[in-house]
């Protein structure tokens, strides 16, 4: 008994090791800015960083969401930047109604993950392909509408609902929005069985097809699921800039894999934290805001966030072996 | 007495590809009993095993519960009529906790739908609660990856009883990976599941595990029924002889063991790799072909691969021809004469989807190349025509992809292969494995051939049969060590499977497998 | 079970034989719709502009396909092809030899080649993320280097490095790159075909267990493909900027998506072993014939995206479904 009390002490250090060590980098990175510029941490500043890391920590949910059941979504950035052009198209050329093109352009993000669901879970295809394919047909569909120029926005109020209305006088309701949907998810992740079968599959799918889980379809909603999020993500962003940027969602995969990896969601599935992963979305944003606040131009975040994902592959997998 | 009947399997028949792995079978199995079910490697009783429970469908037969026909199709479908099973490969999902991995998809949930956690954790706690003393250090909340194998087992175990409906449990060699105080402790658990008048189906091949814990025995030999037989009215001996003398079977001519030099091409010393195996020696001479028998789990396979560096061993001493090696992979095994033919032909022998000629030239690419290593394709034609003719693959031709082939054919690429390559050692694991009775006696044939030739041969094997048919020496492992080493002069299976079961241990055998 | 076995193997070669039909099948019906279109389409001239076009995607095709071969993809070589070519300038403009500034060019990709290939082999890490990784701090590294600027390459110091891509040789009729490409399919057709290494690529890619027990490196072979992406994709970013005589930041940007594109459609099998450096070119054909066409028939650049993400969704489609059997 006693020896068993002190194993369990000593393992428990595992999990927790690695919190403390995102907690760490964290931490560091904000040390790091705040001697580097005096701006870095105060409020505004602060604001400002969680209102950016809002399209990018919605993304992040769906990345985890696939990440933990063992596959990659490359596709959410430009389902992000097409929503968002979608949502201001139908507004600006078919007059439609703000909130029923709003309902359209989010629709589509759970088509686009419709498809990469069915291509991944019945038609076997390896899920980083159908999404890449996925990514540049997007990619193509939004110059197309958009000719490579943002489309301007602020002519119209009610676009800017959802993005700039302030809830108290910093707080806007994108904020709430994310912090909401994470209390959201985070209940999901745990207290749902939709939730925990994620990480059933991810875990080890002989076992879930033992226990009579239905693997595709769980295969099928993360993608969904990871569409959706992208799709409301983008339509936040869009909001809050007040234009539809057909360019915005270059970076989004990447960051939001490697906000997932950093938040220690394993590569191939079966765990993940969504707490730490809103650590690692925060670590990202916080890079590229620091980046912003030292003055280095902003595509030393390029480096940072490919640099990060590098160490953070190099450090689980070394774990791992 | 009949009321009594849980189970009843009645004519099963299963067929795979080449071989009918079971033939009319019929078993019964009683409320609060302990059923043994045992046989030798093959004998069908894994495989019974898995149709009970649903991992296998039968080919025809009938399954009645409770004296009603069930319908069971997949695992699913048997846990619904109260049969469970504790699988041999235990599937555990590393990162979540031991409460999680006993509910997997049926966790408990309030009323809102929602995953109740507390009551999930006290569920378990209840369930564990039933278990013996060992359980109870087990903590149901913490993470399943940090744990032993007996707590692993413990979870499957767990995973069975959440069903307050359960009938029948059946365990698939249990005690083959835990270490001894884990086992004991399983054997307690058993006992007290008896007691609540669960119905256990124990298949082991440990004869002492069957005689301390089992009220009844049934004998399967060659996928068919033997007897049944009641503990108290049997013994060890009696089990044993009604395991062998299977069918007879051709080996082709008799090995003329003139050809054996005195010459050891390969001596092996203290080869040891975790709870695999320990200490493991041998020698093998010019000319020889040694078998190295044991059941399922002995650690043969294992330790070959240490032998040949496929796999890491922890320790051991190589010598060939007299000269201590140190091999750190297979490219350096293979540069000093050593080939290896792989249990699994499919995944390590072979490239399937390549032609015969690929797959011949791989290990010797050498030979075909000029002296800027760029391949002679004509010469690495002849080649390959060689490599076929050498053992007569049926073949249309060299360019025929490998996975064309039959069992038989395939299993002689792969010995050609190592052939070509002027290995003088060739370690050959299972080398009929899945494939007809014609092509397993051409094998024969070819090994006898090689041996001839002054090729060294280590043949490991499940086939009792085979092993005394084709061998010169028999050497036997028994739980990860050497238990027997037998010149196969008028040798019969009895003498040789004493060695490979642990009756003739006073305890069990410490495996040293820990956390 | 045997007979079952014969019908399978039929199947296969069949299978085997259709990939190829299917390549050119394709490529057929492609002239055939874009010329009824325009009928300038199969002119000498357009199809030379496709070849030239063709040139830097083509190189770095064959990296793709030998690292599909092998079992793996290399996602970085777009911009290892911008760095290379950026590396290679500066060293001009530096005032060193052409062929000092070729190495510097080359070096750069068998450095970057490196680092993928160590990271794969012997850290065991997942090559797609990896690859992918390394080509945001690529791209990061040349924003901060040009400032996103391009670099015209005009004047004395380029005239011998920017003469290679625009000489025009055989009667004025072909463009030195073109040339170029085509010798270097050759090559390495023949290395895949006749060399050691090329054929372990190919016995790694079918099955790396068994070749591992055969004795062949798998980690110096996995080493090898990636060193291989990354010298052809900076040959393929030296060409592009020697051909157009500037020095474009971000010039590979579409690279990956297609060179990986035109080895899938030319029947390069995504579960490795399979695949022919003679059928990429062909499949790099369908690629540029298709933007070509398209853009002839008046259809804006940005269709291409979409027609090149159909086009490799149909390739990995058709492919799955096969296997699936």
């Amino acid at each position: 008994m006693e020896n068993s009390s002190k194993k369990k002490r000593i393992k428990l250090t595992s999990d927790v090791k690695q919190i403390i060590l995102i907690v760490a980098a964290f931490t560091i990175m904000i040390l790091v800015f705040s001697i580097g510029s005096e701006y870095f941490l105060k409020k505004d500043n602060i604001i400002t960083i969680l209102i950016s890391a809002v399209p990018l920590g919605l993304i992040a949910i769906g990345e985890c969401a696939c990440l933990v059941t063992g596959v990659f979504d490359m596709s959410p950035g430009m389902v992000a930047s097409l929503a968002g052009v979608i949502w201001a198209t139908l507004i600006t050329q078919f007059g439609m109604n703000t909130w029923l093109a709003f309902a359209i352009a989010l629709f589509f993000g759970l088509f686009s993950g419709a498809i990469a669901g069915v291509s991944t879970a019945w038609f076997m295809m390896p899920a980083w392909m159908s999404t890449y394919a996925l990514m540049q047909i997007w990619r193509g569909v939004i110059m197309i509408i958009t000719g490579g120029k943002a489309i301007n926005m602020s002519a119209y109020p009610e676009f800017k609902v959802l993005g700039q209305t302030k809830i108290t006088n910093s707080i806007t309701l994108p904020i709430l929005l994310l912090i909401i949907i994470y209390v959201i998810v985070y209940f999901v992740f745990k207290y749902t069985k939709f939730g925990r079968s994620l990480f059933i599959v991810g875990g080890n799918i002989e076992a879930a097809k033992n226990a009579g889980l239905p693997v595709k379809s769980i295969q099928f909603f993360c993608f969904v699921l990871s569409g959706g999020m992208a799709a409301l993500g983008g339509l936040v962003f869009a909001s809050r800039s007040a234009s539809a940027n057909p360019i915005i969602g270059e970076l989004y995969a990447m960051q939001a894999i490697s906000a997932t990896v950093v938040g220690g969601t394993k590569m191939g599935g079966g765990k993940a934290n969504i707490a730490m992963t809103f650590i690692g979305v925060l670590i990202m944003v916080g890079m590229q805001n620091g980046l912003n606040m030292i003055r280095l131009p902003a595509f030393y975040q390029y480096i940072a966030s490919g640099l990060i994902l590098f160490i953070a592959v190099m450090l689980q997998t070394s774990r791992q072996n | 007495m009949d009321s009594q009947i849980i189970l009843e399997m009645k004519h099963i028949d299963k067929a795979f590809p080449g071989v009918q792995a079971l033939n009319d079978v019929s078993l019964s199995i009683k409320k609060g009993e302990v059923h043994g079910l045992c046989g030798e490697n093959g004998a069908g009783k894994s495989t019974l095993l898995k149709i009970a429970t649903g991992l296998y469908s039968k080919d025809s037969g009938n399954i009645f519960i409770d004296g009603e026909e069930a319908d069971i199709r997949s695992v699913e479908s048997a846990r619904k009529y109260g049969i469970h099973v504790v699988p041999q490969e235990i599937q555990i999902l590393r990162d979540l906790t031991v409460a999680e991995n006993i509910f997997l998809g049926s966790q408990p949930t309030t009323k809102l739908g929602l995953i109740d956690w507390e009551k999930m954790f006290s569920l378990a706690n209840n369930v564990k609660q039933g278990l013996g003393r060992h359980a109870q250090s087990l903590n149901v909340k913490s993470k399943a990856g940090d744990l032993s194998m007996g707590s692993w087992q413990l979870i499957e175990i767990m995973r069975a009883l959440i069903d307050e409906n359960i009938k029948v449990l059946a365990f698939d060699e249990p005690t083959s990976s835990l270490s001894d105080d884990e086992a004991e402790s399983l054997f307690e658990l058993i006992n007290d599941l008896r007691s609540q008048g669960v119905a256990i189906i124990y298949v082991s091949h440990r004869l002492k595990e069957i005689f301390s814990i089992c009220d009844v025995v049934t004998v399967l030999k060659d996928g068919e029924y033997v007897d049944t037989k009641k503990i108290s009215e049997t013994t060890s001996d009696e089990l044993v002889s009604m395991m062998i003398g299977r069918g007879i079977n051709f080996f082709g001519e008799p090995k003329d063991r003139s050809y054996i030099k005195d010459e050891i091409m390969l001596k092996a010393e203290n080869f040891s790799c975790g709870h695999h195996y320990q200490d493991v020696s041998l020698e093998l001479r010019k000319g020889e072909i040694v078998g190295l028998y044991g059941l399922v789990g002995a650690g043969r396979t294992e330790f070959v691969r240490g032998l040949f560096a496929a796999d890491k061993k922890d320790s051991g001493t190589l010598y060939l021809k007299n000269q201590k090696v140190n091999i750190r992979d297979p490219r350096e095994a293979n540069k000093l004469g050593m080939g290896f033919v792989t249990e699994n032909r499919r995944e390590e022998g072979l490239m399937l989807n390549a032609s015969l000629t690929w797959n011949l030239s791989m290990p010797n690419l050498a030979e075909v190349l000029n002296k800027f290593d760029i391949l002679m394709l004509n010469k690495e034609k002849a080649y390959a025509d060689q490599g076929i003719s050498l053992f007569d693959v049926k073949t249309s031709g060299r360019e025929m992809l490998a996975v064309g082939l039959s069992g038989g054919n395939q299993q002689k690429v792969v010995l050609s292969k190592w052939v070509m390559a002027n290995c003088d050692i060739l370690i050959v694991d299972e080398p009929t494995r899945g494939i007809d009775v014609g092509a397993k006696v051409e094998v024969y044939d070819a090994l006898k051939k090689l041996a001839k030739e002054g090729k060294s041969i280590l043949m490991v094997s499940s086939e009792l049969p085979e092993i005394l048919g084709v061998s010169d020496r028999i050497i036997v492992m028994c739980e990860g060590r050497v238990t027997g080493n037998l010149e196969n002069i008028d040798l019969t299976e009895e003498d040789v499977i004493k060695y490979a079961f642990d009756t003739h241990f006073d305890t069990l055998e410490e495996s040293g497998y820990g956390e | 079970m045997s007979k079952n076995k014969d019908l399978y193997i039929l199947e296969r070669m069949k299978r085997g034989s259709l990939d190829k039909v299917m390549t050119f099948l394709i490529l057929i019906v492609e002239i055939i719709i874009f010329t009824s279109m325009r009928s300038t389409f199969l002119s000498y001239s357009n199809f030379h502009s496709i070849l030239l076009t063709s040139v830097q995607v083509g190189l770095i095709a064959i990296g793709e396909c030998i690292c599909i071969i092998g079992g793996f993809i290399d996602l970085s070589v777009g911009m290892v092809a911008s760095f290379a070519g950026l590396f290679a300038a500066v060293a001009i403009e530096q005032g060193a030899p052409l062929v000092v500034s070729i190495l510097v060019g080359w070096l750069v990709g068998l450095f970057s080649g490196f680092i993928a290939g160590m990271a794969v082999s012997r850290l065991g890490m997942n090559a797609f993320i990896t690859t992918y990784a390394l080509q945001q701090i690529y791209r990061g590294l040349i924003f901060i280097w040009t400032q996103g600027m391009p670099r015209a390459m005009v004047g004395e110091i380029y005239k011998p490095y920017v003469r290679i891509g625009q000489e025009k040789v055989l009667g004025g009729n072909v463009q030195l790159p073109v040339i170029i490409m085509i010798v270097i399919y050759i090559i390495f057709a023949l290395f895949m075909k006749y060399h050691r290494v090329g054929r372990s690529i190919y016995l790694v890619g079918h099955n790396h267990k068994s070749a591992y027990i055969s004795g062949i490196n798998v980690k110096n072979i996995r080493l090898f493909m990636f060193m291989a992406s990354g010298f052809l994709a900076a040959t393929a970013g030296m060409l592009v900027s020697m051909r157009t005589g500037s020095q474009q930041p971000f010039v590979g940007e579409l690279y990956a998506l297609e060179g990986i594109a035109s080895a899938l459609v030319g029947g390069t099998a995504m579960e490795g072993g399979k695949g022919s450096i003679g059928m990429t070119f062909f499949g790099v054909m369908i690629v540029y014939m298709l933007k070509n066409g398209l853009i002839m028939i008046g259809m804006p650049d940005f269709y291409q995206y979409i027609a090149i993400g159909i086009l490799l969704f149909i390739a990995v489609l058709a492919q799955t479904k096969k296997e699936k059997k």
